[in-house]
């Protein structure tokens, strides 16, 4: 399972970055990056965060 | 025009709007006091860590799988069915009307109100929905807010009775019996163990928010459109995919349904504008200015034009949907979950589907405004009219095509 972070559409909400500690942050420009796999993340979590995204700007690809 | 209100301080730059919007560390929510009795304790509401507990919950209403259901199995359905009913008639109908019936079938369907095909669509907007429209949006009516409260409460009173209460109830037989719960806002917030008087403010500001913001951008949509086809601007459209979800995107960003937010600034703070914000301001965050700000979108910001280059970096419909943590929990749902697949945006589906039949205003039936500070149709007569300028061009649109 992959997650993507569409910069172009990121507004810097932080939602993402609450809900993942560690697997995401945002950086000096107010923009949401993936640092790290999202192996061991409970999948429930992650939906939540691509849910939670208010822009569509995360998004999940793969199953697991 | 939008009422100044005193001792606010006016946002209306587009930069000024974005910044503190983005900024919940400096800026807290103070829209909706006012209408505390109706959504104090909701989504809207709240702030901080209870606000994102909140917004975490209910962001499970618009999972991406959830949202092609509703397009395909409410939406659809619905805006099918109406119109054929309608034009039963043979007169035309009234736009303002269908948009709210539609969908108030989408927010029967988001809150779980099992009793809706119970009750008359007319008995639902006339008692409850139009009296708590009123009482939500009591900042921008000229009408007294002691009397706007007291109507609004009746009406709460009734809807509560009538249908959120039978939604809970049947919702924790269902806990009790250890069945599965629906995926709606009732058995999520049953299921969290929220208390009555919370579910019942939640359903309120979600029936709201489900009806009047996108009934008024769908009209809004519909003549904005006709009057932009009627102008001639259409020669430099081409045959392409992305028409309708252009003509989507700009009607929301020209015709902002909110007048304005409200935040409150919790520290001494300078604005990147250099502009000073001392602590405990009230800020008015004017939504319509900022999206027609030439600064961002040029010396033709108020011109409706769907085909206008996006700046950089911004996005088509602006700030319509707000920003920040409190950006509207919907948008996912009007303009679908992603640009170019899996669902294609309620919003743009409905009007691809009523410009594709021929609807067009009435030209016998002028439309008018509803008396408010928050610029919307009270009514907007419609009725097909075949062959019309914009059906001709929607015909060349492959993605309207596609969704009528």
């Amino acid at each position: 399972m992959e997650l993507t972070i569409d910069r172009d559409r990121c507004e810097g909400t932080g939602f993402c970055v609450r809900l993942l500690p560690g697997i995401v942050a945002v950086d000096d420009h107010r923009r949401a990056v993936v640092h790290g796999p999202v192996d061991d993340v409970d999948v429930e979590v992650l939906r939540e965060a691509e849910a939670m995204c208010p822009t569509n700007a995360l998004r999940l690809r793969g199953d697991r | 025009m939008i009422p100044v209100f005193e001792g606010t301080l006016l946002i209306d730059t587009y930069a000024e709007a974005r910044e503190v919007l983005n900024d919940e560390q400096r800026f807290r929510q103070a829209s909706k006091r006012e209408s505390a009795a109706f959504l104090g304790g909701t989504v809207l509401t709240l702030d901080g860590d209870a606000h994102f507990e909140r917004r975490r919950l209910l962001s499970r209403l618009v999972r991406h799988r959830l949202l092609a259901r509703f397009e395909t199995e409410v939406i659809d359905p619905t805006v099918t069915a109406l119109l054929a009913e309608v034009e039963s008639s043979g007169d035309g109908f009234d736009l303002v009307e269908f948009a709210r019936r539609v969908f108030l079938r989408l927010a029967t369907a988001l809150i779980g109100l099992d009793r809706m095909p119970e009750l008359d669509d007319d008995e639902v907007l006339t008692r409850y929905l139009y009296p708590l429209i009123e009482a939500v949006t009591m900042e921008w009516s000229p009408r007294p807010n002691a009397d706007i409260h007291a109507d609004g409460m009746v009406a709460m009173g009734g809807y509560v009775a009538s249908l959120v209460a039978p939604a809970i109830e049947r919702r924790c037989a269902l806990v009790a019996d250890g069945a599965e719960l629906p995926g709606d806002l009732v058995a999520l917030m049953v299921a969290e163990g929220f208390d009555d008087a919370t579910i019942h403010r939640e359903a309120v500001l979600f029936l709201n928010a489900s009806t009047l913001n996108n009934a008024t951008t769908l009209t809004h949509a519909v003549d904005e459109t006709f009057r932009w086809v009627a102008s001639g601007a259409t020669e430099r459209v081409e045959p392409g995919p992305h028409l309708v979800r252009r003509l989507v995107h700009e009607t929301l960003r020209t015709r902002v349904v909110t007048p304005a937010v409200f935040r409150e600034c919790l520290l001494d703070t300078r604005l990147a504008s250099g502009r000073e914000v001392p602590a405990g301001a009230k800020l008015s965050v004017r939504l319509p200015e900022a999206n027609h700000d030439p600064a961002v979108w040029g010396p033709d910001a108020d011109r409706f034009d769907p085909l206008r280059a996006i700046p950089g970096g911004e996005k088509p419909y602006g700030l319509a949907f707000g920003a920040g943590v409190h950006a509207c929990l919907g948008r996912p749902l009007v303009l679908g979950s992603y640009s170019e697949d899996l669902t294609a945006g309620m919003l743009g589906r409905i009007l691809a589907t009523l410009l594709g039949a021929g609807i067009a205003p009435d030209p016998d039936r002028p439309p008018t405004l509803a008396v408010s500070a928050a610029r919307r149709f009270e009514r907007y007569p419609v009725r097909r009219v075949v062959p019309n300028d914009v059906q001709a061009l929607l015909r060349t649109d492959a993605e309207a095509t596609a969704w009528s």
